[in-house]
């Protein structure tokens, strides 16, 4: 791989990181209303899965959305705007985090509903193939989505079609407060593809070139017309299910062991070590992503509300 | 003899790319508890008196017990005391711990890259290894019932056939790195990444301590050249040439996945002979049994020796046959413990 595309695996990463990080700041200071539910310690699954990606092709995303909005090539300025409820965000300020969207860039959405996304995949992957584009769609949920019934009803009617579906499982051990033995009797997702004849793997989820890899070769089956594929990434969030979680169903010991697998520290630390970076070069690219981060804020803060008297416009249900 | 097995089941093992660029199959985790189970069965057949398991992170070994049922085990099994949920890390803990505990013998459940991280640990306690991995040498493709049955009359009787195998030693600039039982592969690959190997284009040089035509992976290559047994005292080196083959093989890389590879230079090595890789200008990726594993930086030097001092093995069928000639399966005579 190209040292630029390298560098820009990093570059998203952090992005996804320092977007965050900052949000953090700013729910606990009463900025952003709402909740917000964040994916900092997962972001190697969403930017190694949409560095395979053109602008043209479909992502379905969860309540954790944001980094894969930011990976897809969403605008840092329009979702922090939205998550502070202002006009100038995405949803005009009326559909706060798990709302997002962009069609242009092929972002179908973020998901309040658990697995709500494991429906849409299906008709976009549908979509495409009755358009004969070669577009794909990657769906990513989450390992408590894989109990509901749209992960059956998605990936059987993706698998029949052979529909240019990639179903991205982010297994990051929780569903809301219950770990994953806990709500289902396998231990891999991926088990589960057997069950739908399709392809199932499993990755290392914040290895960022491991994700890269596995969605890219089932990109490649995607658009030959060979079907969709499973692909299981184990990873972890660092924060709570929600800002704001006391996350007592988990030790400070598992988290502190999966903050030493972090996807950036070791990224950064293998491109310096194959001396494809230096050390100067990553400190330049986090002053260029804390500053569009700054930026994102200040545009969000300077925008205005949304009108009292457009409370009903745009408003579906 | 001590009438004690060790049971380590790789949970992680057969889930890799593999089922994407190749023709893998899944090996999902509740046929690995159905193996374990006939393990025990078989171990309990064969007279053992105690069976220690390695923990995990699905439950293979309770599930294993769980399914029996009422079936109460002769044998008294409890599962190892220790931490998990460290990778292969955890297989060669646990082997370290079973030695150290004078098991008589380990059952092994997984691929080449198990049976490697298990070989750091187990010492002289000889190995059975059954394969759930993708493309495996090492581990034979045996029936749980019978290995169990094997490592039992191994443990039980002392009677078992059971061969030292080889093994590479790769060293850095400075000292030991890593081993590998089959194969060590240089890569132009720069991530560790999904681990596995599958672009014939990407790869250099290939070592191997043994070449068989009837296996699969990258020493198959060598094995379609000019085999090397797993029982003589050698192995062999060749080297990619894609301007100037001195031969071009075919051979089953991956399951399903066959390639026309190009080989120029080759040798046959002996035992401690070594393969001196120097990276150059680009840093290579050493692979170990079929997984990228070890970087060697630009400008470094690395060393892959031949060494006869791997693990043991136990060889399932003479040991069967052996026992059998001994009264092994004869009720009557009841030589069994």
């Amino acid at each position: 791989m190209e040292k630029e595309k390298l560098v820009d695996l990093y570059r998203q990463m952090l992005r996804v990181r320092e977007f965050e990080t900052k949000v953090t700041e700013l729910f606990a200071q009463g900025k952003i209303p709402g909740f917000v539910h964040l994916y900092i310690g997962e972001e190697a699954t969403a930017v190694g899965a949409c560095a395979n990606l053109r602008p043209d092709d479909y992502i379905t995303s969860t309540h954790r959305g944001h980094g894969h909005c930011l990976a897809k090539g969403g605008d840092m300025k329009l979702m922090m705007a939205e998550l502070f409820g202002k006009e100038s965000g995405y949803c005009k300020g009326k559909g706060g985090s798990m709302h997002i969207a962009d069609m242009d860039m092929g972002i179908l959405g973020a998901n309040g509903i658990v697995g709500g996304g494991l429906g849409i995949a299906p008709g976009a992957g549908l979509s495409a193939k009755l358009r004969g584009t070669d577009q794909v769609t990657v769906c990513f949920f989450g390992d408590g989505a894989s109990n509901q019934t749209t992960f059956h009803e998605g990936i059987n009617l993706a698998s029949v079609w052979k529909l240019p579906v990639i179903f991205v499982c982010e297994n990051n051990e929780y569903g809301i407060s219950l770990h994953q033995s806990k709500h289902q009797r396998v231990a891999d997702v991926a088990d589960r593809a057997v069950a739908y004849g399709i392809p199932g793997v499993v990755v290392d989820g914040n290895d960022v070139m491991a994700v890269y890899e596995a969605v890219g070769e089932a990109v490649k089956r995607a658009r030959a017309g060979e079907g969709p594929t499973l692909i299981e990434a184990k990873t972890y969030r660092w924060r709570g299910h929600f800002e704001g979680d006391p996350t007592v169903y988990r030790s400070d010991k598992e988290l502190a062991e999966w903050k030493e697998r972090c996807p950036i520290a070791r990224f950064s630390k293998h491109l310096l070590d194959m001396d494809v970076v230096t050390e100067e070069e990553l400190d330049k690219i986090k002053a260029e992503v804390d500053t569009e981060v700054e930026e994102s804020v200040r545009f969000a803060e300077e925008s205005p509300l949304p009108a009292p008297e457009e409370a009903l416009e745009d408003v579906y249900a | 003899m001590t009438g004690k097995v060790g049971i380590i089941a790789n949970p992680a093992s057969g889930k890799d790319i593999r089922r994407l660029v190749a023709f893998g199959s899944v090996f999902d985790n509740q046929e690995k508890v159905s193996i374990v189970r006939r393990i025990l069965l078989g171990l309990e057949a064969a007279g053992v008196e105690e069976i220690i398991i390695m923990p995990d992170t699905y439950g293979i070994g309770e599930r294993a017990l769980e399914g029996l049922g009422k079936r109460k085990l002769k044998p008294r099994v409890s599962l190892l005391e220790m931490e998990i949920g460290h990778g292969a890390t955890d297989s060669t803990l646990a082997a370290q711990k079973m030695a150290a505990m004078s098991v008589g013998a380990m059952v092994v459940l997984g691929g080449d890259g198990t049976c490697r991280a298990v070989a750091k640990g187990c010492g002289k306690v000889p190995l059975v290894p059954v394969s759930t991995g993708t493309n495996n040498v090492f581990p034979r493709m045996v029936e749980g019932t019978i290995a169990g049955l094997a490592a039992g009359a191994v443990a039980t009787t002392g009677a078992g056939v059971i061969q030292q195998a080889k093994k590479l030693d790769i060293y850095g600039p400075e000292d030991w790195r890593d081993l590998a039982l089959v194969d060590a592969v240089v890569t132009k690959e720069a991530f560790i990444a999904s681990r596995a190997l599958w672009d014939m284009d990407r790869i250099e040089a290939i070592v191997a301590t043994r070449a068989e035509p009837d296996t699969i992976g990258l020493s198959a290559v060598a094995g379609c050249l000019s085999p090397v047994t797993p029982e003589e005292p050698a192995g062999i080196h060749l080297e990619l040439d894609r301007e100037e083959p001195t031969a071009t093989v075919l051979a089953p890389i991956a399951p399903g996945l066959f390639s026309a590879v190009p080989v120029g230079r080759w040798q046959r090595l002996t035992v401690g002979e070594k393969v001196i890789l120097k990276s150059g200008d680009k840093p290579r990726l050493l692979a170990l049994d079929g997984e990228r594993e070890v970087l060697v930086r630009a400008g470094e030097e690395a060393k892959i020796v031949l060494s006869a001092s791997g693990p043991f093995v136990v060889d399932i069928g003479a040991t069967l046959k052996r026992v059998q000639g001994e009264g092994f399966f004869n009720m009557a005579k009841n030589v069994r413990p």
